[in-house]
């Protein structure tokens, strides 16, 4: 009983602590002092941490349609759903925070860059793939094709919007001759918070995409699709 | 401009005059977009939980009415 509590609750606690601790160290802790980044170079810590796990939600989202191929189980389809959906969420949200930081930093809420043109790129992939699913019906159908969907997507996401803006020049870090993470860029006490942050918001996002795909499940059920046996072997059916 | 008085009015210290210029320059500068990002992140997550409720809801209704 223990243990299954612990297996049950353990990342999602371990997640949102990691979370709430970087949201406080965040502010907390004393950064390098760099000309137009100013104090706004504390949102490593919380605009950066939304892509990663953005970026990480559709892997495993990916690795679930797989799933779903090999098993042909509803539970791998509502899984990797759910995992779009969040990933989309984190996707938005990581768009207008980023556009606040471009607002301070570049002095606009948009500009056309390889990155930025990239992200919304891949954000209407997935889009398309939300559009792709309610298209149809039958859920089986649903499922067998918004799987191969999302794998060919994944593997367009990933070239979109991280090497393309890679290969020309970009203002955003990471890009370009643009670099984000070397040694002269990320302080080290700046990783101290940056990192836990990214592993938390990872957490969380699979935490929430978990609470998403149970009652997609209930759904199913619901209209009589699937047995409500599916329920009891679904538990720590999260990865 | 007032940076430059408060560059006049600060006595050096150990600080150099250009570090004191950079300590008063940044200051708190650009807070307030690290706080409207921390911001758009919380009501996200308040818009995502109100959300879920409502599906909730629904299907509360609907598996409520299944049994009618």
């Amino acid at each position: 009983m223990y243990k299954s509590m612990v297996a049950r609750y353990g990342y999602k606690l371990v997640g949102a602590a990691l979370v709430a601790y970087s949201v406080v160290m965040g502010l907390w802790i004393e950064v390098p002092q760099l000309p137009i980044l100013g104090q706004s170079i504390r949102n490593l810590f919380y605009h950066v941490p939304l892509w990663f796990s953005m970026t990480f939600l559709l892997m495993l989202s990916a690795g679930n349609s797989i799933r779903y191929l090999s098993s042909s189980d509803l539970r791998c389809d509502a899984l990797a759903a759910a995992q779009v959906r969040i990933a989309l969420w984190f996707g938005f949200v990581g768009m207008l925070t980023g556009m606040v930081w471009a607002r301070t930093t570049w002095g606009a809420w948009w500009v056309n860059d390889p990155k930025l043109l990239g992200a919304a790129a891949g954000i209407l992939f997935y889009l398309a793939y939300e559009v792709l699913r309610g298209a149809i019906d039958d859920a089986d159908r649903r499922a067998r094709i918004a799987a191969v969907t999302n794998i060919i997507f994944f593997c367009m996401f990933i070239p979109t919007i991280f090497i393309i803006p890679r290969l020309t020049d970009s203002l955003h870090p990471g890009s370009g001759g643009n670099p984000a993470f070397n040694i002269y860029d990320l302080d080290h006490r700046m990783r101290w918070v940056f990192y836990p942050a990214v592993v938390g918001w990872m957490l969380v996002g699979v935490w929430l995409a978990s609470l998403s795909a149970r009652l997609e499940l209930l759904h199913l059920i619901a209209a009589g699709i699937l047995n409500k046996s599916a329920l009891r072997s679904s538990s720590g059916h999260e990865g | 401009m007032h940076c430059a008085v408060l560059w006049v009015a600060t006595p050096a210290k150990a600080q150099s005059l250009d570090e004191q210029a950079a300590a008063i320059l940044m200051g708190n500068e650009r807070l307030n977009a690290v706080i409207l990002v921390l911001l758009i992140i919380f009501a996200a997550l308040i818009v995502f939980l109100i959300l879920q409720e409502r599906k909730i809801k629904n299907l509360e209704k609907k598996i409520l009415k299944s049994y009618e």
